[in-house]
């Protein structure tokens, strides 16, 4: 006759009879004398006469749990999932700074040579290097509406002149928000100085 | 019988009297509370402490953020915005300073107390700054990401330009929902919310974020020249103003061109002119969220650019002599 110690500690409590070696096994195992427990406690609670102070322990559970939890030291929530607070944490790490930095110094190199920087006498570059349409390259042209038709070779020159267009415009933009904030806080220091 | 009758009309005409200045009332009322909504708007962009997630839709582009503001007595005002696809880019503000972080390109800071990649700066500001050109229309109720929200529409004056419809959580005063149109009512550019938790204090990472090192702030390196040639624009919709004029080159493809730089307060505009060389495009016109218009007056290239309906660019080139 083999049953699981589930079952053999469900019988015996149940005043079956379950051979010697099976009470062997469950006074062996500690999980089986605190299965006796609980189910001890259950039948009081369903007779009523359950003592208020017989208590369930949890508390060693608790903690080991804690203990093991506490390796995994959870960084401040941003959002529900894991990745995203490692995503959002990844910024304060050392070794991932360097590793942000060499992709940048990467792709710079590329826009350099993909777009010409005009170069001023003195050799320093005129235009900062900066990517004005940021958000997705959000202004892409969604309808180019022809005039008259036209080649295909002139359509890359198209884009390239409608893209310039657009990116100027929104590096015009960022300076002169810039500009605006700059005046604001002239305005504001000078009002300070009324004060005084 | 008389008297009954005298007293029946005075009292209808009372009663008339009553209704009309109730009305009238409410259509002074409904004026305000748009005002009042927009306003406090305004007030939680820029108090609010909150986290969200959204989706922004532009064209045929869909992209999705995580957005968070913090505002701690110590560490001042925060705000980040990341975007969730694509190459990892996200703007951090810590009080008024911008900073850019780009896989794809150099990092770099701007001074400004807005991130203006997805709400116009004019919307963290007092109504106040757009009513020469804009009005505010007040909706229904409605509910928005499971919340309580208000219907506010924006509306430009002339009809000529684009205009907004935001929902606006009643409770927080957070926008919700943003839809931006062309004066057709076709969708130009959209925006969603689609979590959002209101706290008491700022976000925890906050406090983190505060201490990263900020990358340069972006020195204005353009040499600030007087505008080359003799054509300019003449004319500008009404509330437009001239915000800067100068020439420099274009940085893409290197052309010199004069530049003008024109806002209502929520649009802007640019009107480029160029020498006409071969090989450049005359006639172009395209219409997103930004508008490009091109044509040829003379011997140079009129460009106009921006946040403005294309009959209004056409309308700006052909008065640029």
């Amino acid at each position: 006759m083999s049953r699981n110690k589930s079952e053999s500690t469900s019988a015996l409590f149940d005043e079956q009879i379950i051979n010697a070696d099976e009470i062997e096994a469950l006074l062996k195992d500690e999980q089986a004398q605190q299965e006796w427990h609980r189910y001890s406690v259950i039948r009081a609670a369903l007779k009523g006469d359950l003592n208020s102070d017989i208590s369930l322990d949890i508390s060693e559970r608790v903690r080991v749990s804690v203990s093991q939890e506490s390796n995994n030291v959870v960084k401040p929530g941003f959002g529900g999932s894991k990745s995203q607070n490692k995503a959002a944490s990844r910024w304060f790490q050392p070794f991932a700074k360097v590793a942000v930095a060499a992709s940048v110094a990467v792709v710079a190199v590329m826009t350099v040579q993909t777009y010409q920087q005009p170069v001023t006498p003195d050799g320093s570059s005129a235009e900062p290097t900066l990517l004005t349409s940021p958000i997705g390259g959000g202004r892409e042209p969604v309808s180019l509406n022809r005039v008259e038709p036209m080649s295909q070779i002139s359509d890359q020159q198209r884009r390239r002149q409608v893209q310039s267009y657009l990116i100027d415009h929104q590096q015009q933009l960022m300076l002169q928000q810039k500009a605006e904030q700059t005046e604001k806080d002239e305005q504001s220091e000078q009002e300070l100085n009324k004060g005084n | 019988m008389i008297t009954r009758l005298y007293r029946s009309i005075l009292c209808g005409a009372v009663l008339f009297a009553g209704t009309f200045s109730v009305s009238a009332q409410q259509t002074s009322e409904q004026a305000e509370s748009g005002a009042d909504w927009f306003n406090r708007m305004a007030k939680a962009l820029t108090e609010l402490n909150f986290e969200a997630s959204l989706v922004h839709v532009h064209g045929d582009q869909i992209e999705p953020y995580q957005w968070l503001q913090g505002n701690d007595p110590e560490i001042g005002s925060t705000e980040l915005l990341i975007q969730m696809n694509g190459p990892d880019f996200r703007i951090l503000r810590v009080n008024n300073k911008v900073a850019h972080f780009n896989t794809s390109a150099s990092n770099y800071a701007l001074k400004s107390d807005t991130i203006t990649a997805i709400l116009p700066a004019a919307f963290s500001e007092p109504f106040e700054r757009l009513s020469h050109s804009y009005q505010v229309m007040v909706g229904g109720g409605a509910r928005v990401l499971g919340r309580n929200a208000q219907h506010i529409r924006i509306l430009s004056r002339d009809n000529q330009r684009y205009s907004y419809a935001l929902w606006i959580d009643r409770k927080h005063g957070m926008p919700l929902k943003m839809i931006m149109m062309n004066q057709s009512g076709d969708v130009v550019e959209q925006m969603q919310l689609t979590s959002l938790s209101v706290r008491d204090t700022a976000p925890e990472i906050t406090k983190e974020i505060s201490n990263i090192e900020m990358p340069p702030l972006l020195k204005d390196l353009r040499v600030q020249s007087a505008t080359n040639y003799s054509v300019g624009p003449r004319w500008a919709p009404r509330g437009f103003k001239l915000l800067s004029q100068q020439s420099h080159t274009l940085v893409v493809d290197a052309t010199p061109v004069d530049h003008y730089l024109f806002s209502d307060g929520l649009a802007e505009y640019s009107v480029y002119v160029a020498e006409l060389t071969e090989g450049m495009e005359t006639d172009l016109a395209l219409s997103s969220s930004h508008t490009l218009f091109s044509k040829r007056y003379n011997n140079f290239l009129v460009t106009v650019v921006g946040q403005v309906p294309l009959a209004m660019a056409q309308r700006i080139a052909a008065e640029v002599k």
